[in-house]
């Protein structure tokens, strides 16, 4: 839980930072370090996190509800619909890429640490 | 094996993803940067309003320069240089209209595609055709590096840029988002393209395009009758000292026989102007009206003197106007509406003149037939027995993506470009295209002092021809028809096309200012300009153009204004949305009487009274409707909707024979024209050509229309009297967002005012007063102004569309005109303060 809500900070700073592309990016790293397992659907819950704190922060700003409706109307689109892509889209990158940085993880990393456990039970 | 496949699914989906966060999909954008909270969309949110304080460094600047927004988000810009103020300017202009600024200036280069794409591939080549971009280019390249004009178009430059440095993410307009795109820097000659755009706008005169149309089909004498070089109805802008209208009714030529030699010249207009819709041809007339008019202190209340305009233009969100205040101590304060990209003031007031314009439709183009030295690759002309070399542009246009999507090569001959129509050569020679000198008047009349300063400084005015209506402290009051007016060669008037191998077919120089019409504190103590014919040819019959809407609205006014020899400033505000109509008034009057011929009897006031519909015949049903109206466009008004059908049927069945074999009517003459015709009821234009074996009479027509609208009225409104009729249901006005946003759009709007009357509106109009301004030049100078807008180009600012509603109810709003920031004091809303530096 501490991991996605760093990892969800992590995205708010990112992409204040460097702008969306930091959402895979740091998806990716996710995954490298968490190992397989549920690193993407942690990755999802952290990415939805970050951009939910920067939503809360364009909330508090101004009308972010009356600008859905607008670019809604505009897009062909209900304005929760577009609400509910600002959640999902980063949501399924970070997932997505904290998943196959896992699957990468579980190769050649996967590998190294194999052998890492087999030198310390010779050596002990 | 295994592990590589437990990658794949991650990274297609992770694939997928970034496809749809980098790339735009259909209408909808790239999601990645479009939906990023901190710099996509979302944060627009956060720019709705401007932040009480902001510091920035502008290059070029020699001392600080101070803007402060008032309660109505108009920029006050205190400098101590010219050039500071217009950096200011440029900078305030941007803050609040950046999309604005690239769209007006991409739609006459020609590089629309590179903002919207290939859709707008067809635009950009009518633009690249016409040369606007192309000859403000050269008019740029012909001003001494160190000119005034020249440093003050570099001013403004640095000031748009340094705001689009400036701006944080939350700060960029909505549309960029939409569109995936960047701002554009600023370029100095772009405010000359804007000046080209003006004139592309108000000196595209269709009406020898509607004039050819009609001769194709009629022949051309009886062309000439229904579109005449002058009024039918003389309410002229110089004063003819008559005290009412002229009529001067001749009798129409009868419909002539089908011409196919003006194909050419059609299709060349076609070429560089695009096909006519159904509002050019038409004739706008019902839809567009500037109005001004201005009385002397002896027509005071106040005693001094008061000005009073109007432009009417396209509406749009944001509006085509942007106020704004300008203060350089010693030098410069004038407070008024700007274009964006314009580096002054174009309609407003100073400590000591008011002026504001009304377009004239002056004759400023023409087409000339070329002959070339080979159809297919053509590298010559032939002038005066010689052969003259093309001039040739070749243009590219560029996609959203950089990537040419078309080339193509434009000719141009010493007169202008060259389009190819209906396998000829037609070059065009128009005074847009020629040197400008607008932005050298407008500066001037920004800094009058009076009434003559301003007639001087307009002297270098070239195109669009505008009247400019100005006022001063001293009590003076003036008008004159401002632009470079053609000489052409004896006996000819341009109105069909000349021949291009003779140089005698050239223009043979301009009228001087000193011929330009006129008039200078006249004896009735008013002046007023509606778009009118300038000047009753009964007393000066040199040519200046043919394209005079019905004087209507020039009755009106001249009707308002001597009717009492006293008015006040709030009088004149209450004419600009006056709903009367003297076009009503006749033709009323000609339905009536004509209906009551045919009908047995007339409507009797008990039946009006009681409302009994009976079993009365149509006609006389309709008579008794519309004798009820009061002739007037309130927006409750229950019977101008009959009317205005009854209008629209007797122009279709009394111009039958413009409509073409696809059955669109080519052309609609002038309404005065139709009055003009009421006066011979036998004239052949009556005769309704789907009835072979009977020859109709004006009355017949009349009232057949009018039967017929009522017809018309109950179908499409309803039964009179269940409210459908109601003018604001019928008639309202739009105010479209310039890319068409409906979301971002102001619709539906309800006002007072019908077609030609002072506040024209015709229903579903997307025209209308796009600026409206009373200033009283007493002690003090004060100015009251609003427009159908708001200051802000940002859809959800407070300040975009916060002036509607005064503009629907015609209600005139205070302009703050400070001398110093502090004397704004508890109206003051924000400050930005710019520093010279480099930009960060």
């Amino acid at each position: 839980m501490t991991a996605v809500v760093i990892l969800g900070c992590g995205i708010a700073l990112g992409t204040a930072l460097a702008g969306w592309w930091a959402v895979p990016a740091l998806g990716v790293l996710y995954g490298l370090w968490r190992g397989p397992g549920r690193a993407g659907a942690a990755a999802a819950t952290g990415a939805l996190l970050g951009w939910g704190i920067l939503m809360a922060w364009n909330w508090l700003s101004g009308p972010v509800t009356q600008l859905a409706a607008s670019m809604g109307a505009v897009l062909g689109l209900p304005a929760w619909a577009l609400l509910l892509a600002t959640g999902l889209f980063p949501a399924w990158l970070c997932g997505c890429a904290a998943a196959a940085g896992a699957a990468l993880r579980s190769r050649p990393f996967g590998r190294a640490r194999q052998g890492e456990t087999a030198r310390r039970v010779r050596s002990s | 094996m295994g592990s590589v496949l437990k990658v794949v699914p991650g990274a297609l989906a992770l694939a997928a993803g970034l496809y749809v966060g980098a790339r735009p999909v259909g209408p909808v954008p790239a999601l990645g940067p479009f939906l990023d909270p901190v710099r996509g969309v979302w944060a627009s949110a956060r720019g709705t309003t401007l932040p009480a304080r902001v510091e920035h460094t502008v290059p070029g600047l020699s001392a600080e320069v101070r803007i402060v927004y008032d309660d109505r988000r108009v920029p006050h810009v205190f400098a101590e240089t010219l050039e500071d103020v217009i950096r200011g300017l440029g900078y305030a202009v941007a803050r609040d209209r950046l999309f604005q600024l690239e769209l007006q200036t991409r739609a006459t280069a020609g590089t629309l595609t590179e903002l919207v794409g290939e859709v707008a591939l067809p635009a950009d080549r009518r633009s690249r055709q016409l040369a606007l971009a192309w000859s403000a280019e050269r008019d740029y390249a012909r001003m001494r590096p160190t000119s005034e004009l020249r440093g003050l178009l570099g001013a403004y430059a640095e000031g748009v840029n340094a705001w689009i440095t400036a701006m944080s993410p939350s700060e960029v307009p909505l549309e960029y988002h939409l569109l995936g795109r960047r701002p554009m820097a600023w370029e100095p000659q772009h405010s000359l393209y804007l000046l080209k755009r003006m004139g592309w706008t108000l000196a595209l005169i269709n009406t020898e395009r509607r004039k050819n149309a009609a001769a194709a089909l009629v022949g051309r004498e009886a062309a000439d009758g229904l579109f005449p070089v002058n009024a039918p109805i003389q309410e002229p802008i110089r004063p003819n000292g008559l005290g009412e209208p002229r009529f001067d009714f001749s009798p129409l030529p009868p419909p002539g026989d089908p011409t196919d030699e003006l194909i050419i010249q059609l299709s060349a207009m076609q070429a560089f102007f695009g096909p006519m819709d159904d509002r050019a041809r038409r004739g706008n007339e019902t839809l567009l009206g500037s109005n001004n008019w201005a009385i002397a202190p002896s027509r005071s209340a106040q005693g001094h003197a008061v000005l009073a305009g109007d432009p009417h233009l396209d509406l749009t969100l944001p509006s085509i106007w942007y106020e704004a205040h300008l203060v350089v101590p010693g030098e410069l304060d004038v407070y008024g509406v700007t274009i964006p990209g314009a580096p002054a003031i174009a309609i407003g007031f100073n400590r000591d003149v008011a002026w504001t314009f009304t377009n004239s439709g002056s004759d400023v183009m023409d087409l000339y037939r070329e002959t070339v030295d080979a159809a297919d690759h053509p590298r010559s002309y032939l002038l005066d027995g010689d052969w003259r070399p093309f001039e040739v542009r070749v243009e590219a246009y560029r996609g959203k993506d950089g990537s040419v999507l078309a080339v193509d090569s434009i000719f141009h001959t010493h007169r202008g470009p060259v389009s190819r129509a209906a396998g000829e050569f037609v070059s065009l020679r128009w005074t847009v295209l020629e040197d400008q000198g607008e932005l050298r008047s407008l500066l001037g009349v920004n800094r009058a002092a009076s009434v003559e300063e301003w007639l001087a400084a307009m002297e270098s005015w070239v195109a669009p021809t505008q009247n400019g209506l100005v006022a001063d402290r001293s009590g003076n009051i003036a008008i004159r028809a401002s632009g470079r007016y053609p000489i052409r060669p004896e006996g000819t008037r341009g109105d069909w096309a000349f021949d291009g191998s003779s140089s005698g077919n050239d223009w043979q120089g301009s009228h001087p200012v000193s011929a330009y019409p006129g008039s200078v504190n006249p004896l009735q103590g008013y002046l007023a300009s509606n778009n009118q014919q300038p000047v009753d040819p009964a007393y000066d019959d040199r040519y200046l153009g043919a394209d005079w809407p019905s004087p209507w609205r020039a009755m009106r006014i001249n009707q308002l204004l001597r009717a009492d020899s006293i008015f006040t400033a709030e009088d004149l505000a209450g004419f600009q949305t006056d709903p009367g109509s003297p076009r009503a008034d006749v033709f009323v009057d000609a339905f009536l009487r004509a209906s009551g011929r045919i009908g047995e009897e007339s409507p009797s006031s008990d039946t009006r009274a009681k409302g009994d519909t009976g079993d009365r015949p149509p006609v006389e049903e309709a008579v008794r409707l519309l004798a009820e109206w009061d002739r007037r466009y309130t927006k409750d008004n229950a019977r101008a909707a009959l009317f205005e059908l009854a209008m629209d049927e007797l122009q279709r069945r009394t111009w039958d024979e413009l409509t073409d074999a696809g059955g669109h009517r080519v052309a609609t003459p002038r309404t005065a024209v139709l009055a003009a015709l009421l006066t011979d009821p036998e004239s052949a234009w009556w005769d309704d050509l789907s009835t072979p074996d009977a020859v109709e009479s004006r009355d017949d027509i009349l009232s057949a229309s009018l039967a017929a609208a009522l017809a018309r009225a109950r179908e499409a409104y309803g039964p009179e009297s269940e409210g459908g009729w109601v003018w604001s249901e019928v008639s309202d006005a739009n105010v479209v967002h310039l890319l068409g946003i409906n979301a971002f759009s102001a619709l539906g709007l309800p006002v007072r005012g019908g077609p030609e009357t002072l506040s024209p509106n015709s229903g579903g109009g997307r025209d209308g007063a796009s600026w409206r301004m009373v200033v009283e030049l007493g002690q003090e100078v004060e100015g009251r102004g609003t427009y159908p807008g708001g200051q802000s180009g940002h859809p959800l600012s407070p300040h975009y569309q916060d002036r509607l509603e005064s503009w629907i109810e015609g209600e005139l709003q205070p302009l703050r005109f400070p001398r110093t920031p502090g004397q704004l004091a508890e109206l003051a809303r924000a400050v930005a303060v710019l520093r010279p530096g480099a930009s960060r």
